[in-house]
């Protein structure tokens, strides 16, 4: 019933957008109530149901060509294609395999080896164009589109880059231009180039643990996620392409990101109210992970490309490639990536149980016509990994992990009518995903299995310049998700839905972007019980407001201040809210609390800039004020079933998590660049009288757990020619900011070496080779943020060499 | 091009069915709740009880058990009031007894009654005087749903 209701919001959200100024309705009137029975959901029909999902798709589609369509008749407009070449600014040769992104509209492109490239469907306004290219200083130009220049169907651009002397720019502070953006609204920046091939790693936590205010936490090789700024799991949304994961990573410490970063073209992360378009929760901000698996431009000719990598410290190797393929109006992907990996190697000896094998591959098929773009895509991975044992006793042997997901998506674009009064375009996304996992404990009997199936839904419309805004987006978007998992308690089904705006004005000097969003939840289990312990097992529904500001000010040519007020609000999982039972891979037996009050906080950040020809400052100060952060407070107490393992109970507590980052890059000489960033993080909970009478303390707050101790580090990079040198100095404090049962972590130094080198093969290949040293002073270090920290210290000294080749 | 895009998107409708068939969590696994705690019994005599994580015996702080006697020990488990859960050996519970103290005492595998209430039993034996400690662990469809604490046996003379 609630599913009806969701998809009917929608379905009436979409009537609402599409109905035009009356001089505007075409004449083909709408047929509502067809599509709306099409997609109607059979009285008492569960999730998953072969009815629900396919009508939900078949619905999408006839809505699409039924609401959307009329209501973006193009019967009076031109599409403009953006095409050009890009040159080498010394030498005038063209150059191939750079990657170009068009804020705003969703578009990116590669140049193919006459420097060539074609972007379609682009509506009157004005736009960022990036270019990225290894070996190339980043470029970003304004493109306008006029609205009254209807014949004007191509514009033609030639666009030269600069040789990058060293590669400081590579880690581009969005913030410090216009309204730049990517698949993001407004990203605070993006990691691509040699940046992102220095640092990839296995996994998303890996490539991004370095990058200041990032930290990783871990449990063992695989199972890894990343944490910004002290906040992760929820609170920190990862999407691919723009849409979300829908694995359980965020769930458990030893739940693995399904999310492969080795094929990405760039990695945005953005806070504010660009956050808004995804998610209510994510205080922490969003990280998206680029792919461009679903194709928006028809590129010239075919490409791809092939990469291999290997890892020292686990025997790790991993390969894999992609190949886009333009036929017509259709495009064509394929991707396919092999990693396997044996147990991790550390200055102590080797962790048990940490091998991982993992599979990934995607396929796609796009339509790029004169509307616009439409395309689906079919994901699947499969990953097996294991978690070293429990000193303790919960599972002496470790625990295997055999994980298994599909994902199906569909992306239908449309552009407006030129004289569309409100819109640019409108963008359908529908998408449907299986994720199971088995937990099988040493004896080959399965512990744990989880099994999600997630069917979301959203639209999109980007909107034209009005009274009060330049643009932005408005969406609605529904979710529906059914959770199963063996010995962790109630299954349930959880359905959701949201409407959002994000808009953005500004003048020369300030900038505005603001974001509004309004969410409902309601997580169903499948039956109303009273169970001990957590009482009575029932329905919730949460609704809640969200909000965001950003203001961005150029106080003076080289100097810039910004300001993001934030508003989260996050209903508890499922998960939080009913789970009781043992989850040995994690060493706990975990109970949920059905009468769990929403999450709600107030983030605030200040930041300042600095850029003037050979120096760039950046420091930022952020406090994020908890109503009710949920977390799994580890109780201390035995579980009564399982003596080995504590129970964890989640809870909800005022807490507060702030901190302070600066980072600086001095270019010293024209191939010498020396980079330092020092970045503190810390959270405080506080505790009720009751909590203070019963455990008898005097003090009204104590740590949060898992927060990431303070880190410094320092880094020079040299280039000579097309060699690249990097050497990284990280020092890392002791954290003794300790939360219940939390043992300390010792402070350390790691120091970290990188040679890149790339080269072409006449033009027609662009070859580059990444070999990292990573603790080369072999130190036996421990991650405060992992869960395995007291029994086995990270990997020892290891070589990583990645060879990329594109075609 | 309508062609390719009904058979693009048909291709995705099939896989979709296709994903739809399989339920990987069995109803079956779904069993009730753990129980809160478990009483050993011996010619419904009470042995010794755990509720919550404390065992408590009705006299001192051990079974006591002479070396040579044998006797039956029927185990019983507990909801968190005190009332007696019963599980079903044909729902896929087992029940299992860990000796660690195997050179002072003997204990036998345990055995099932089957009734209305099947009732598990097992035998030990007291080999030398000594102290010793055991555990009963419920199983269910191969894996552990509850682990006693140790049950203390003072064996003597």
């Amino acid at each position: 019933m609630r599913s009806i209701f969701a998809f009917a919001l929608i379905f009436f959200f979409l009537f609402v957008l599409s109905i035009r100024p009356a001089v505007s309705v075409p004449t083909s009137a709408v047929s509502v109530p067809t599509s709306t029975e099409i997609c109607r959901l059979p009285e008492g029909a569960g999730f998953g149901t072969v009815p629900f999902v396919s009508g939900a798709f078949i619905g999408g589609n006839v809505l699409h060509d039924v609401l959307v369509r009329s209501a973006f008749d193009r019967d009076k407009s031109s599409p403009v294609i953006v095409r050009g070449i890009v040159l080498d600014t010394e030498t005038g040769e063209p150059i191939g395999f750079v990657y170009l992104h068009l804020d705003g509209v969703n578009r990116t492109a590669y140049t193919d080896k006459d420097g060539k490239f074609q972007i379609e469907n682009v509506p009157a306004g004005a736009y960022h164009l990036s270019l990225h290219r290894v070996g190339y200083k980043e470029k970003e130009i304004e493109i306008v589109i006029e609205d009254s220049s209807p014949d004007a169907t191509i514009v033609d651009v030639t666009i030269t880059l600069d040789r990058r002397d060293v590669q400081s720019d590579v880690l581009v502070l969005a913030n410090e231009s216009n309204f730049s953006s990517g698949k993001l609204a407004r990203p605070d920046f993006k990691i691509t180039g040699e940046a992102l091939r220095k640092e990839v790693g296995a996994t998303l936590a890996e490539t991004l643990e370095m990058i200041p205010g990032f930290a990783s936490r871990t449990m063992g090789s695989t199972p890894g996620r990343p944490v910004l700024r002290g906040l992760g799991d929820e609170r920190l949304l990862i999407l691919e392409d723009g849409g979300a994961i829908s694995d359980a990573s965020s769930f458990s410490a030893d739940h693995a990101l399904t999310l492969d970063p080795s094929g990405s073209d760039e990695i945005e992360i953005a806070r504010g109210p660009s956050a808004l378009m995804y998610g209510s929760h994510a205080l922490g901000g969003v990280i998206n992970v680029v792919k461009n698996r679903i194709s928006s431009s028809l590129p010239p000719r075919p490409y791809g490309s092939f990469q291999t990598r290997i890892n020292s410290a686990n025997h790790g190797i991993s390969a894999g490639g992609d190949l886009t393929i333009p036929a017509g109006a259709m495009v064509f992907h394929g991707d396919l990536m092999a990693k396997t990996s044996s147990s991790t190697k550390t200055p102590v000896g080797t962790t048990p149980n940490s091998d991982a094998e993992s599979l990934f591959g995607d396929f796609a098929w796009s339509l790029v016509r004169s509307w616009g773009y439409t395309g689906v895509r079919f994901h699947a991975s499969r990953m097996n990994y294991g978690i070293p044992p429990d000193a303790n006793g919960g599972h002496p042997e470790g625990v295997d992990i055999e994980m298994f997901q599909t994902r199906m998506e569909s992306r239908t674009e449309r552009l407006a009518a030129s004289d569309h009064p409100l819109f640019k375009l409108m963008e359908l996304k529908i998408s449907y995903n299986r994720y199971e996992h088995d937990e099988i404990e040493a004896s080959g009997f399965i512990g744990t299995s989880y099994d999600l199936e997630t069917l979301t839904a959203e639209l999109q419309a980007k909107t034209k310049r009005n009274v009060l805004f330049e643009g932005g987006t408005l969406g609605i978007s529904t979710e529906t998700e059914h959770y199963r998992v063996a010995d962790q308690g109630i299954n349930s089904r959880s359905t959701s839905g949201a409407i959002f705006a994000v808009q953005q004005t500004g003048g020369d000097r300030i900038s505005v972007q603001a974001g509004l969003r309004l969410d409902l939840t309601n997580h169903q289990p499948e039956r109303e019980i009273i169970r001990p312990v957590l009482g009575k097992i029932k329905g919730r529904t949460f609704a809640g407001l969200s909000g965001s500001v950003l203001l961005t000010w150029q106080i003076h040519s080289n100097w810039s201040a910004g300001w993001t007020l934030m508003h989260s609000f996050r209903p508890p999982g499922a998960e939080e809210l009913y789970s009781r039972g043992p989850h040995l891979a994690v060493y706990s037996y975990e109970i949920g609390n059905p009468n769990l009050r929403a999450e709600r906080g107030w983030g605030h950040d200040v930041h300042i800039a600095f850029r003037s020809g050979s120096v760039k400052f950046r420091g930022s100060a952020y406090y994020n004020d908890f109503s009710n952060y949920i977390y799994p407070r580890d109780t201390g107490e035995q579980s009564i079933p399982n003596p080995y393992v504590n129970v964890y109970q989640h809870t909800g507590s005022e807490a507060v998590i702030y901190g302070l980052e600066a980072e600086l890059t001095a270019e010293l000489t024209s191939n010498f660049d020396l980079r330092g960033s020092a970045g503190l993080v810390n959270g405080r909970r506080f505790l009720s009288e009751e909590e203070q009478t019963i455990r008898g303390l005097d003090g009204a707050e104590e740590p949060l757990p898992m927060m990431p101790p303070f880190r410094l580090q320092l880094e020079s990079l040299y280039q000579y020619n097309a060699l690249l040198l990097s050497i990284r100095w990280t020092q890392t404090a002791d954290q003794d900011r300790l939360a219940e049962f939390e043992t300390e972590t010792e402070g350390f130094s790691r120091v970290d070496a990188s040679l890149q080198y790339r080269f072409t093969d006449r033009g027609k290949k662009l070859h580059t080779i990444s070999v990292r040293g990573d603790n080369l002073t072999n130190a036996t270090y421990r991650n405060h943020l992992s869960r395995i920290k007291d029994v086995f210290p990270e990997p020892g000294r290891h070589i990583r060499i990645l060879y990329k080749m594109f075609f | 091009m309508k062609r390719y895009q009904i058979t693009i998107y048909t291709i995705f409708l099939s896989l979709l069915l296709l994903s739809c068939t399989n339920n990987a969590t069995d109803s079956d696994h779904d069993h009730d709740e753990p129980p809160a705690g478990v009483q050993l019994l011996s010619n419904q005599n009470q042995l010794a009880v755990q509720n919550g994580v404390e065992i408590t015996y009705p006299s001192g702080t051990s079974i006591p058990l002479q070396v040579n006697e044998t006797i039956l020990v029927e185990v019983q488990f507990l909801h968190d009031d005190g009332d007696v859960i019963v599980y079903h050996a044909d729902e896929g519970y087992s029940l299992e007894v860990l000796n660690k103290s195997s050179d002072i005492l003997q204990i036998s595998s345990p055995e099932v009654v089957f009734n209305e209430d099947d009732e598990w039993f097992f035998q030990i034996r007291g080999l030398t005087s000594g102290s010793a400690t055991f555990a009963v662990e419920l199983k269910h469809a191969g894996h552990s749903d509850f682990l006693s604490r140790d049950f203390s046996v003072t064996v003597s003379e």
